[in-house]
């Protein structure tokens, strides 16, 4: 079909409709032959029953066709770790607990939601994993590794810490954690230099995965008694 | 075109990426809550519209925008669903494909993608007229407004196109 068939049929298509539904078939055949186009005739009954039917995928809620294409499905393993429960979920990543049944350890593996919808995404991801690389403090989860599921979207695998998430603790302590100076020293002032430039874009990969437990706590005044802070 | 204005590649990315991670948040939140275009787009807008930088697009013009972006984040996680599906590394594949219990399939939503690619061939505005209103969820008196016609030029061509779409989509050609 092209744009000026189109346009013909769409005529016929709502001159049909102006008619008593019983005489639309006989109309649209009139009409046909009268132009000498037989096909014309079953493109407009076609678009004329499907417009007396329902159903169509317009007629649907939005919501409907979203849920069906954005649930994620579910995470069993991630390379050599076998996925026990999700920890979060953020904007960017799924952060599950998992187990690697060699070794018996327990990691936290950061998954990125939809690897595939922009580079950009990956490229945050990435960057993301590197700075966790470069870090190096008892106050922030180590990362252990990285590598991609068989789709290719890539995770990393973190130390796992018990405790609850900053979020959390400042809620049940009165505080926020983007505008308490106090809760952002703590979290900020054990890592000379995170501030510069860092800082920024940790803070919210914090906030997703990162808890301040009671192990963080314990740890983190034994390294303030080590540094002489 | 709106699209070829460099300037607004960003805003499109930006809203991309807004309606993405909203409509994924609605999603998980509650599996019984409708995703609501309209508020979408305006959530998305409030959000935007103070946070980007530079002359600030008009209300429907940004509906309109984030009528495309909606249609490519479906469109997009419903082509990543399918590729999923058919990875040629298949026994590696760790998801769960028995909890694919969503109510539209991937396929119907690529298949919707292509069909209005089609009729954007045969008829521009009434390609732009389908995806503002149900990827933006904008109303008649929106709709009309945006495109420069009446508001029944919007229903007769909305009743055409829904009859097409509904036919291209039966039988994929």
């Amino acid at each position: 079909m092209d744009a000026e068939r189109w346009t013909r049929v769409q005529a016929l298509f709502h001159a049909a409709l102006e008619r008593p539904e019983a005489e639309r078939p006989a109309f649209v055949a009139g009409e046909a032959e009268r132009v000498a186009d037989p096909a014309l005739a079953a493109d407009v009954l076609a678009l004329l029953e499907e417009d007396a039917a329902g159903g169509s995928l317009l007629d649907r809620d939005l919501g409907a066709l979203a849920r069906g294409v954005l649930d994620a499905p579910r995470l069993r393993t991630a390379g050599p770790y076998r996925v026990l429960s999700e920890l979060g979920r953020g904007g960017m990543g799924v952060v599950y607990l998992a187990e690697r049944d060699d070794l018996g350890h327990r990691v936290a593996i950061k998954v990125l939601r939809d690897a595939a919808l922009s580079a950009a995404r990956r490229a945050r991801f990435a960057h993301e994993e590197r700075t966790l690389a470069r870090l190096s403090h008892p106050a922030i989860a180590r990362l252990y590794g990285a590598g991609a599921l068989p789709d290719g979207t890539p995770y990393f695998v973190m130390e796992h810490v018990e405790g609850v998430p900053v979020t959390a603790y400042c809620a049940a302590h009165g505080c926020s954690v983007p505008h308490h100076p106090l809760v952002l020293e703590r979290i900020l002032g054990r890592v000379p230099g995170l501030f510069d430039g860092v800082a920024r874009g940790f803070l919210q990969p914090v906030e997703e995965t990162l808890c301040l437990g009671r192990r963080r706590e314990q740890r983190g005044a034994e390294d303030d008694g080590e540094q002489g802070e | 075109m709106p699209e070829n204005e460099p300037a607004l590649d960003g805003l499109f990315s930006a809203t991309y990426e807004e309606l993405r991670r909203l409509a994924a948040s609605v999603g998980r939140g509650d599996p019984s809550a409708t995703l609501n275009p309209t508020a979408l787009v305006n959530e998305a807008y409030l959000k935007l519209a103070t946070a980007l930088p530079g002359e600030p697009a008009s209300r429907l013009h940004f509906k309109r925008i984030a009528a495309r972006a909606m249609r490519q984040v479906l469109t997009d996680a419903a082509r990543r669903r399918t590729a999923l599906k058919r990875g040629g590394d298949r026994a590696f594949v760790t998801f769960d494909e028995a909890l694919d219990g969503g109510e539209t399939r991937p396929e119907e939503v690529l298949a919707l993608d292509e069909a209005l690619a089609r009729l954007g061939t045969l008829q521009p505005r009434q390609a732009l007229m389908v995806e503002v209103r149900f990827f933006g969820g904008l109303d008649l008196a929106e709709t009309a407004a945006l495109l420069g016609v009446s508001e029944s030029t919007v229903a007769r061509d909305w009743r055409a196109a829904r009859a097409w779409l509904a036919r291209a989509l039966r039988s994929p050609s």
